[in-house]
């Protein structure tokens, strides 16, 4: 069965903004925080980013991103310095550069650069339906054939992962009751096959064991998946998928004043950060 | 001869393509995204995604494993809170399981084996351009330091998905013999 699963509907005026356009503006944003200008003006575009995600998403949903990359930025501080020991040494230990300037500023940009994309991926491609990113790209050129696989993919990903969580189920359960300590639970009594596939679950094995038992579930979603290939195909001609006569379309972005007022918005944004990029270099 | 010329033109079909595309990206993203193995030592995951790309790319050929492999983990990481990874993986997982496919794909006109040993020379050439292209494009986002730091990760991500993939591949044949009709 088919199922819709990827609605996001916020309050804030940005899940409205046209997508083409925040498409736009997001590549801006990445080409921005990919120049070669000051750390000091780089940082104060990711200010910008974060205040804007902020209006629109709130402060929770600000920090959110940053919190998960943490880790990351914690290995970007400790592993960069070393592989820039050249010029003015700020640290050093018994003659050895920990620290110097280029390394310091290095860091500083790598830290910010990683910041400002993940933040802007998530403001603008998380304040964004799925069906309307895939139009935008149609709008954009990428071809029917690609657009309507993405979609079907989609559409799919939620059956599938029925399909895992029941073959999984069905073979835990299996395992549970084949192994030697599980008891037969009296008739109305809580089934006990429950409680020792939890405790098979619980046991460590080896990696490669592991992946052992994953290869019956793994086969039986695959095949299951497979074998839908033929009524799918059929649906798709059904709907005159192949046929040489002109597609319809039953969805589109919105136009007119609202695409320009987007549009407008999205090119005064990047007028100015183009301007800035100049006038401050 | 006449179900092996049916079965040529089925496959010609776009709708069958486009139905077998979406299904195998489908699944790709759900191999990614949903089926791990917990790592104790280090507390992370390792995810099946390199399984499906390589089990597509042995199966199914380097065009399928191309569309599924790139865009199957792309959409995982979209759909992931590690959004901004998703181009990357566009572009680097789709380049693994085109490299794989083809290699493994020279000697799929000789006489068919159950297993082919040309599946590890298109395992070890498709975990060269993954583990090359996360190390160029981590560069790019992180540093190399930090690039670096993730590289035994993901050899031992290919490790595990070329360990998972032959055994179902050569399992998915045995149990749904029709599979083997479905690579253009």
């Amino acid at each position: 069965m088919i199922t819709q699963v990827y609605r996001k509907k916020g309050p804030s005026a940005f899940h409205n903004f046209d997508p083409r356009t925040k498409i736009v503006l997001l590549l801006a944003f990445l080409a921005l925080f990919f120049l070669p200008i000051p750390v000091a003006q780089l940082g104060i575009y990711l200010a910008v980013v974060l205040l804007i995600t902020s209006i629109f998403l709130g402060i929770h949903n600000t920090l959110r991103p940053i919190r998960l990359i943490l880790p990351v930025l914690i290995l970007v501080v400790l592993l960069t310095p070393p592989f820039h020991r050249y010029g003015t040494v700020l640290v050093s230990i018994r003659g050895f550069t920990v620290l110097s300037l280029p390394g310091l500023l290095e860091t500083l940009r790598l830290i910010v650069r990683f910041t400002g994309i993940t933040v802007i991926f998530y403001l603008f491609l998380g304040t964004t339906d799925q069906d309307n990113l895939i139009l935008a790209f149609r709008w954009f050129g990428l071809p029917f054939t690609l657009s309507l696989i993405l979609g079907i993919a989609l559409e799919y990903i939620p059956t599938i992962l029925m399909l895992y969580n029941q073959v999984q189920d069905a073979h835990r359960l299996r395992r549970a009751g084949t192994e030697p300590d599980s008891e037969q639970a009296p008739v109305g009594a809580p089934s006990r096959t429950a409680a020792a596939g939890r405790r098979s679950r619980g046991e460590s094995k080896g990696l490669f064991r592991r992946l052992a038992d994953a290869v019956p579930v793994l086969t039986s979603v695959i095949v299951l998946s497979v074998r839908r290939i033929p009524t799918l195909a059929m649906a798709l001609e059904c709907r005159g998928l192949g046929r040489k006569n002109r597609r319809g379309s039953h969805r589109s972005l919105k136009s007119g004043r609202s695409l320009l007022r987007d549009g407008t918005i999205a090119l005064v944004v990047v007028a100015a950060l183009a301007g800035s990029v100049v006038l401050f270099h | 001869m006449k179900e092996e010329r049916r079965s040529a033109r089925i496959i010609e079909s776009p709708a069958f393509r486009v139905a077998l595309l979406a299904i195998l990206t489908a699944l790709t993203a759900v191999f990614t995204s949903v089926v791990k193995i917990p790592i104790a030592p280090t507390r992370g995951y390792l995810n099946f995604g390199d399984v499906a790309i390589y089990f597509t790319a042995f199966t199914f050929g380097p065009v399928s494993a191309l569309i599924a492999g790139g865009v199957g983990t792309a959409l995982a990481d979209l759909l992931s809170p590690y959004v901004q990874w998703a181009p990357i993986s566009l572009l680097v997982h789709g380049l693994q399981g085109l490299v794989a496919g083809l290699v493994a794909a020279i000697p799929w006109r000789s006489k068919s084996k159950v297993f082919n040993l040309f599946w590890l020379v298109a395992a070890v050439a498709g975990t060269a351009v993954m583990c090359g292209g996360y190390l160029a494009g981590g560069t790019l986002m992180v540093g190399f330091g930090a690039a670096l730091v993730e590289l035994p990760g993901n050899l031992l991500q290919n490790l595990v998905g070329v360990a998972g993939a032959i055994p179902l591949t050569i399992a998915v044949r045995q149990a749904y013999p029709p599979v083997t009709k479905l690579r253009w």
